[in-house]
């Protein structure tokens, strides 16, 4: 009877161990799974937020220089703003005469998948991971100008940005309308 | 043995549990921080987005302000007193706002410039920011944004002396069929614009008809061309047929040829456009060249072909309530044309304003003016080898009477009424035919040009004839009609009955007996052509060689002496209430007065009365 137990509770415990093992390795590997799913659905909220925020301080950067613009003109994918001339307190003169010889560009290149601008013979890259298709596929023009009414002049900018590097990564597309405050009256 | 078994197997839970709370921790830190980030990014553009609508909404609010108190004093006074002075550190005009649940903004004028007599230069500074500790004060840590704008208020030529008609109200054209009525000119209304037409169909516009949508008419009108007969336009002359009429009538402005003025877009057509008539309407750098039906539906051709969707909108009056200003304009007035666009010079270069009638009794000229003023009323006579002899703008205080020929060019003010008693002919009348621009301008910038302007209104043919239906219904509720001012206060309806401060009906003159014979004497009584004979053509108005302008009604018995009516020149009124007594009425519109838009100057400027406009110069962050 002693021997018979002490052989059953052996025999149990290995069973229980074996058992236990494998639930383990069971949970672990479920636990895994759902961690590296978590990682990757971080890694791409990361992307998806850092592209959001690049493309917002882009778009923000030409915002704030297009409206004070006198005008933008738009040639293929590059757009190039006039800002008025200023004085030597930095304030627009008046009335508005358009700084020819100081003119901003905004320039997209979508074989670098870049936006950058060109400003005081400087140029910096204000966007990176841009492509040549909206979201749905379709091709698109990044600037374009409409003369409202007379007076009223506004630059449209649309930017299709992937999220991440890789070429499958899911895009966003971010379209702003910018009215040019100074623009020209008549 | 196997206790330190069981042991081991307790350790690896412990070490399980550990390890997955450990996960779950920096997964939820990392959640946390994604899930925080996003939201300073999107507070971060809440507070960027709404701070700069605050500022603009301030730098509105004040420009609004600023601009609706010039517009209904059209003066510089209250203005200057207000904000001469200002600068940033001496604020002037301040506005401040709350949008509950969104920001403040705190709006005021930090400059004020005087340019130009007619100019004033505003730059106003307004700051949006988000209170958030709800103190009603902006704190330096609280977001913000600063924009400033500077802006011209001016006192500028109006746009409504671009029309050969034009009334600040509902417009009308009753009656008229083919050529009982030809306006060769455009004709706007600052509300609907109706026409019916008579027996024989449709009159003849060749130009352009505005209608504008207006809440400040009582009832408010939608803005509409109403055209009889399922939406029937008017007839029109086509360019053949105009240019062989125009051959008989130089006062007429050109037709549209390609091969003088160039083709649409040129410089050569750029040169003229703004003088030319065309059949067709077209949308030409976003502006329309030639004959439209434009209203709040927006710009159509005369076949219902649309060029524009953009709905018109109203054209502000001038006000010529200030006489005191038209007064000391005529004092310091002195003629600044130095010489003409043909390079010669002006022999009244420098000259002040004057004006000089002949008087029979004396067989001489006499210079009715003092200083370019006229204190009350005055009867002014030009005979055809003796005529009005005018040079700038003349102030008269009360009552003009004025009929004859007419030498010169200039304006007359009148701090009442205006009574056109007979003809009104250019002694010596423009012609608008020729093909070399130079020559016609060089030519028309010295023919004869008049304005009359009344701070009362224009009242046309012998008052002591007027009486229900002709004229007087319609000067009377409820054919005229009320309107709200930029206040939204009411202003009532023009009644030509009601007694003014001179204590004679509004329709009646003040210059002579109160029972108007000596109205009646000039209008019927005057022998301008000196012949001995008072013949049928000098008993009625037949023509009004002439640019009128009234603050309230334009209108009266015209064209009693059978032979229709031809206006030279324009009509711009409040109400009209022009009643013809003979056909046709013919509209020659005077392009000489209209800014050409390369350069915007007119021809010749006759100090016609300016209207208050706003310019926006520059818009500026500053922060």
């Amino acid at each position: 009877m002693h021997r018979g137990r002490e052989r059953r509770v052996r025999g149990s415990m290995m069973l229980e161990v074996v058992m236990a093992s494998a639930l383990a390795v069971i949970v672990l590997a479920l636990l895994v799974s759902t961690q590296i799913q978590v990682l990757r659905n971080y890694q791409r909220t990361i992307n998806h937020n850092t592209a959001n925020r690049a493309a917002y301080n882009a778009l923000r950067e030409i915002r704030e220089i297009a409206q004070q613009a006198v005008s933008v003109t738009v040639s293929g994918n590059t757009a190039t703003i006039l800002l008025p001339q200023r004085d030597a307190n930095g304030r627009f003169r008046t009335p508005i005469q358009p700084d020819t010889a100081n003119p901003i560009v905004v320039q997209v290149n979508f074989s670098t998948g870049q936006l950058r601008l060109t400003q005081n013979g400087q140029t910096r890259t204000l966007l990176t991971n841009l492509v040549n298709t909206t979201p749905q596929g379709a091709p698109y023009t990044p600037f374009s100008v409409q003369q409202v009414a007379q007076g009223v002049v506004a630059f449209h900018v649309r930017l299709s940005v992937r999220e991440g590097q890789g070429a499958h990564a899911q895009r966003m597309w971010f379209e702003e309308c910018i009215l040019l405050r100074n623009a020209t009256q008549n | 043995m196997r206790r330190h078994k069981l042991r081991r197997t307790r350790g690896s839970t412990m070490v399980t549990t550990l390890i997955m709370g450990g996960l779950a921790t920096v997964t939820g830190v990392a959640y946390l921080d994604i899930a925080t980030q996003d939201m300073r990014t999107a507070a971060a553009r809440m507070h960027e987005v709404s701070t700069q609508n605050l500022a603009d909404g301030g730098l509105q609010a004040i420009t609004q302000d600023i601009w609706r108190q010039f517009k209904i004093a059209q003066r510089f006074d209250a203005i200057h007193s207000a904000l001469n002075g200002a600068s940033p550190t001496s604020l002037r005009w301040v506005r401040t706002g709350v949008f509950a649940g969104v920001g403040n903004y705190t709006a005021s004028v930090i400059g004020y410039e005087q340019p130009d007599s007619f100019t004033r230069r505003i730059t106003v500074r307004s700051v949006g920011w988000i209170d958030r500790n709800n103190n009603g004060q902006l704190d330096a840590h609280e977001p913000r944004q600063v924009i400033e704008q500077t802006f011209d208020l001016a006192l500028t030529r109006s746009a409504v002396f671009d029309y050969a008609y034009f009334v600040n109200n509902y417009g009308w054209m009753y009656g008229f069929s083919n050529e009982q009525l030809v306006m060769n000119g455009d004709a706007r209304s600052n509300g609907d614009f109706e026409f019916r037409y008579g027996s024989g169909g449709p009159p003849v516009i060749n130009g352009s008809i505005y209608a504008s949508p207006n809440e400040k008419l009582s009832p408010r009108a939608e803005g509409r061309i109403i055209l009889p007969g399922g939406n029937q336009a008017p007839r029109q002359w086509d360019a053949a047929t105009y240019a062989t009429r125009q051959l008989t009538d130089p006062m007429m402005r050109p037709v549209y040829n390609s091969a003088i003025h160039g083709a649409f877009g040129s410089s050569t057509f750029n040169l003229w456009r703004d003088y030319l008539y065309n059949p067709q309407g077209h949308l030409i750098n976003n502006s329309p060249f030639g004959s439209v039906l434009a209203d709040v539906n927006g710009t159509r051709r005369f076949d219902s072909y649309t060029l524009d969707n953009r709905p018109t909108s109203e054209l502000v009056l001038p006000d010529l309530n200030d006489l005191n200003y038209y007064i000391n304009l005529s004092r310091t007035w002195r003629n600044p044309k130095a010489t003409f666009s043909d390079g010669l010079p002006n022999p009244n270069y420098n000259q002040p304003a004057r004006i000089e009638v002949w008087n029979p009794q004396q067989n001489r000229y006499v210079r009715v003016d003092t200083n370019g003023v006229i204190n009350g009323s005055i009867a002014l006579i030009g005979y055809r080898d003796k005529p009005i002899r005018i040079h700038g703008p003349i102030t008269v205080t009360q009552d003009v009477v004025i009929r004859g020929y007419v030498e010169g060019q200039g304006t007359l003010y009148a701090g009442r009424n205006v009574h056109i008693v007979g003809d009104i002919i250019y002694k010596n009348p423009p012609d608008f035919r020729g093909s070399v621009l130079d020559s016609v301008l060089a030519l028309n910038e010295r023919r004869d040009a008049l304005g009359l302007a009344a701070r009362g209104s224009i009242m046309m043919g012998n008052t002591k004839q007027f009486g229900d239906p002709y004229p007087l219904r319609y000067m009377t509720p409820p054919f005229t009609r009320g309107r709200y001012d930029e206040n939204g206060n009411w202003i009532p309806p023009f009644d030509a009955r009601q007694i003014d401060s001179t204590g004679r009906m509004r329709y009646q003159s003040a210059y002579g007996d109160a029972g108007q014979n000596e109205i009646e004497r000039l209008s019927l009584q005057i022998d301008i052509d000196q012949n001995g004979v008072i013949d049928t053509d000098e008993r009625g108005i037949s023509r009004i060689d002439a640019v009128m302008f009234t603050n309230f009604v334009g209108g009266g018995n015209l064209a009693t002496d059978g032979r229709g009516l031809t206006v030279n020149g324009a009509i711009i009124a409040k109400d009209e209430a022009m009643v013809l007594y003979s056909l046709p009425l013919r509209f020659n519109y005077d392009w000489r007065i209209r800014e050409r838009s390369l350069d915007d100057q007119p021809l010749i400027n006759i100090e016609l009365p300016r209207v208050a406009s706003v310019v926006r110069l520059a818009w500026q962050k500053t922060r």
